[in-house]
């Protein structure tokens, strides 16, 4: 008895009490807060809850000064750690933000925004994740997955890879090139939803389904808006070494075949599913609901490809060229025009040949889908992303 | 607006908690030999009063 009727050290009395606010904080007034939907009950449990965090402050102090609760500096292995810690995080966060002003680069595209090639550089517009070394099967060399077209609107030079370039844009899947013909662009993307264009939420989505290996490739970076049309007067020199100079590159449209150099007619490229769109904008958002975030969007320009994702340009330019290589005039970008990346891609579901959209959706096929395109033969799988 | 459920549980556990804060320091209070820490404790029991009154005022 005579233990229980000990009175309590100065010390143990202000650890309880320090404790004691503790528990009132973490555990009565924090979630009372989260919980109440009362405007006038929510701001009195605030009130108090800040109250109860002064007091423990001042009991904190007390003990601090008296030496009974040391505050210990953390380690430099801690503080390495922590380093390292926070060096990914404000990648991570840079990478989803970059160029956007942190907004989400899909819902801010606007013309000239795009982050695909500034200069002659790629900049990452997501992260190392992105990088085309460690792109998927889009970037096969030979396997027909160009990188979108880069696109600058305002650049009458022409594509020699100087300042300004559209950027292959994350996100589009780019028209492919079969062989050394311009069969049709196909569609990249598959119900998997590889393939998307620009970078927003739902590329997020992706690289926590994909481990951070998004396929989408493509048009995108500067100087594209959507639903602009290529002025002809600023038509760079692709245009008239094989591309044709319709220039229609509209957002959401096919930039038609050019087999033979000639353009074809440019067509929408979106289908009943959606597909197709181009860049990033509310109709991409309804995608994301649709495919579980998960578009497969495509086409030209439109607001918001961009979000450049290319960096190690060379490595790009390589496998482009495989497949560009004699597509002399037609490509832009890269191997051909000093970028290191011959791009020339058409978006996704963009009908290089026919202008037709050949994206596929939920595995089924919408009309006019060529054989080449078709997904049940065994060697168009194999170049999707 | 009437209170909620879980308002009123939360409520009616801060007003037991601050409650308890109180006779705690009342106890504490007189047990204590550092003038310093009285004082705080001083402090400290008047906001836990306004805090009982403040919860108190929300239950109608």
């Amino acid at each position: 008895m005579s233990q229980m009727a000990r009175q309590f050290s100065d010390r143990e009395i202000a650890e309880d009490i320090l404790t004691g606010h503790k528990y009132l904080a973490n555990y009565y007034y924090a979630p009372a807060i989260l919980e109440s939907q009362n405007p006038e009950l929510r701001s009195v449990l605030q009130q108090v809850y800040s109250d109860t965090q002064a007091e423990a402050r001042q009991v904190f102090d007390y003990l601090n000064s008296k030496g009974w609760y040391p505050v210990k500096p953390a380690d430099s292995t801690d503080l390495t750690e922590l380093r390292n810690v926070a060096e990914r995080s404000r990648t991570t966060v840079a990478a989803i933000t970059q160029d956007t002003g942190g907004q989400i680069p899909a819902m801010s595209m606007q013309q000239g925004q795009g982050t695909g090639y500034q200069g002659q550089t790629w900049q990452t517009g997501v992260s190392a994740g992105m990088n085309p070394q460690t792109q998927g099967a889009w970037q096969t060399p030979g396997g027909g997955w160009q990188v979108g077209a880069q696109w600058q609107a305002g650049n009458p030079t022409g594509w020699t890879g100087t300042a300004g370039w559209g950027g292959a844009g994350t996100g589009w899947q780019t028209g492919g090139f079969q062989g050394s013909a311009w069969p049709a662009a196909r569609w990249t993307g598959t119900q998997a939803g590889e393939g998307q264009g620009g970078m927003g939420p739902s590329s997020v989505a992706q690289w926590s389904r994909w481990g951070g290996q998004p396929s989408w490739t493509g048009f995108g970076g500067a100087g594209y808006t959507g639903g602009t049309q290529w002025p002809a007067q600023n038509m760079p020199g692709w245009q008239a070494g094989g591309m044709g100079r319709s220039g229609a590159a509209v957002s959401g449209w096919h930039m038609g075949g050019m087999p033979g150099g000639t353009w074809q007619a440019g067509r929408w490229t979106g289908t009943e599913a959606g597909e197709g769109q181009g860049g990033m904008g509310p109709s991409s958002v309804a995608q994301w609901s649709r495919w579980g975030g998960q578009p497969s969007w495509a086409g030209f320009g439109g607001t918001g490809f961009g979000a450049g994702t290319f960096q190690g340009t060379g490595e790009v330019g390589a496998w482009q060229q495989s497949d560009l290589g004699q597509r002399g005039g037609q490509y832009w970008g890269g191997g051909q025009y000093g970028g290191g990346f011959a791009t020339g891609g058409f978006g996704t579901g963009f009908g290089q040949g026919a202008g037709t959209w050949y994206g596929a959706q939920g595995g089924s096929y919408q009309v006019n889908l060529p054989d080449w395109a078709r997904q049940d033969r065994p060697e168009s799988g194999s170049n999707r992303g | 607006m009437p209170l909620s459920q879980t308002e009123a549980w939360y409520l009616g556990e801060c007003l037991k908690g601050e409650t308890l804060m109180c006779k705690k320091l009342a106890n504490y209070r007189d047990q204590i030999q550092d003038p310093g820490l009285r004082q705080i404790v001083d402090n400290l029991l008047s906001t836990c009063r306004r805090h009982v009154d403040l919860l108190a005022s929300h239950v109608r």
